[in-house]
């Protein structure tokens, strides 16, 4: 659900009691130009959140050497993905996909209870 | 709707154990389970994580804030049971907080490592998380007596990728219901 806040809804007319600021409008200053500081802090999270999982997604398509010298946030081949996931799929007969069916079922069953359990029961405390 | 002896209690019982770290829970939580003989079953997991504290108290928020009371009392007044009043008014009402609940849920329970690692001594029982943890052990440069069950750096990336994509499938379906729960109980009026 995204809100796009550049177009906005046509402005309703002012009541006339209220007289209208003066100056510029407060929109404009706001367009003018990026402001410092939100955006540094936007640019830090960004760092801290989306570098490391861009980190994981590349280092799956390097080979294991490539991973320890090369650059860490350079791409490597799909060769070498394609390489990782025959090796990850053939380890110990398939068990990543037993394991991701295992976890599924147990998340799930325990949704179902737990949605069981709490919705009435906080139904009862009001 | 009922109203029975120390429904207080239980409420209070719910908020400490919702304050308490999960981790301090796990050896307790073991010995329970041991005493049941449900030790290596898949249920030593998945009912400890079923009754989920934090569940009841976001729904408990939201029914005694955002439901007005007189609406199950207009109900009743039309000739509704007890049942058909949380069927046909209260659930309809909670659907963002049913999918709030629902995800956090999910996402504590595949995200839970501590308590099946515990739980299940065997491998082909293991969930994603203690399957990666155990195939991390197996590196060469960690320990170098593998031989051929050696699993490289990348493979474990790769894998890593694998078992964090369901949360990122469910959280992206459940935004908009998200969204619409979070604000569930923001305002009174």
């Amino acid at each position: 659900m995204r809100t796009d806040t550049r177009t906005t809804a046509p402005p309703l007319p002012p009541p006339a009691a209220v007289p209208r600021p003066r100056g510029r409008p407060r929109r404009a200053t706001r367009r003018l130009g990026v402001q410092p500081l939100p955006a540094l802090v936007l640019a830090l999270f960004l760092v801290f959140f989306v570098l490391p999982a861009l980190w994981l997604v590349l280092a799956a398509t390097k080979t294991d050497s490539q991973l320890v010298h090369s650059n860490p946030l350079a791409f490597g081949s799909w060769r070498a993905l394609r390489a990782n996931w025959d090796a990850l799929t053939d380890y110990q007969d398939n068990a990543v996909f037993l394991w991701l069916r295992n976890s599924a079922l147990y998340a799930f069953l325990a949704l179902v209870i737990t949605l069981c359990v709490a919705i009435p029961r906080a139904t009862d405390w009001r | 709707m009922t109203e029975f002896r120390g429904r207080h209690t239980l409420l209070i019982a719910t908020l400490v154990v919702m304050l308490m770290p999960n981790a301090t829970l796990v050896v307790p939580l073991f010995l329970e389970v041991n005493a049941v003989h449900l030790i290596g079953s898949m249920w030593s997991i998945i009912l400890p994580y079923a009754f989920y504290p934090f569940g009841v108290y976001l729904t408990y928020i939201y029914f005694s804030t955002a439901l007005p009371p007189e609406l199950l009392d207009a109900a009743r007044l039309d000739g509704c049971s007890e049942i058909g009043v949380f069927r046909r008014v209260a659930l309809p009402l909670a659907a963002p907080v049913v999918a709030l609940v629902g995800f956090f849920s999910f996402v504590a329970n595949w995200t839970n490592y501590f308590l099946p690692y515990v739980m299940l001594p065997d491998s082909r029982q293991f969930p994603v998380q203690v399957g990666l943890g155990d195939a991390a052990e197996r590196r060469p440069q960690f320990n170098p007596t593998v031989g051929s069950l050696a699993v490289q750096r990348p493979e474990l990336a790769l894998a890593t990728l694998l078992a964090i994509t369901p949360v990122l499938v469910v959280f992206l379906f459940s935004q908009r219901f998200l969204v619409a729960g979070m604000l569930a109980g923001a305002t009174k009026n």
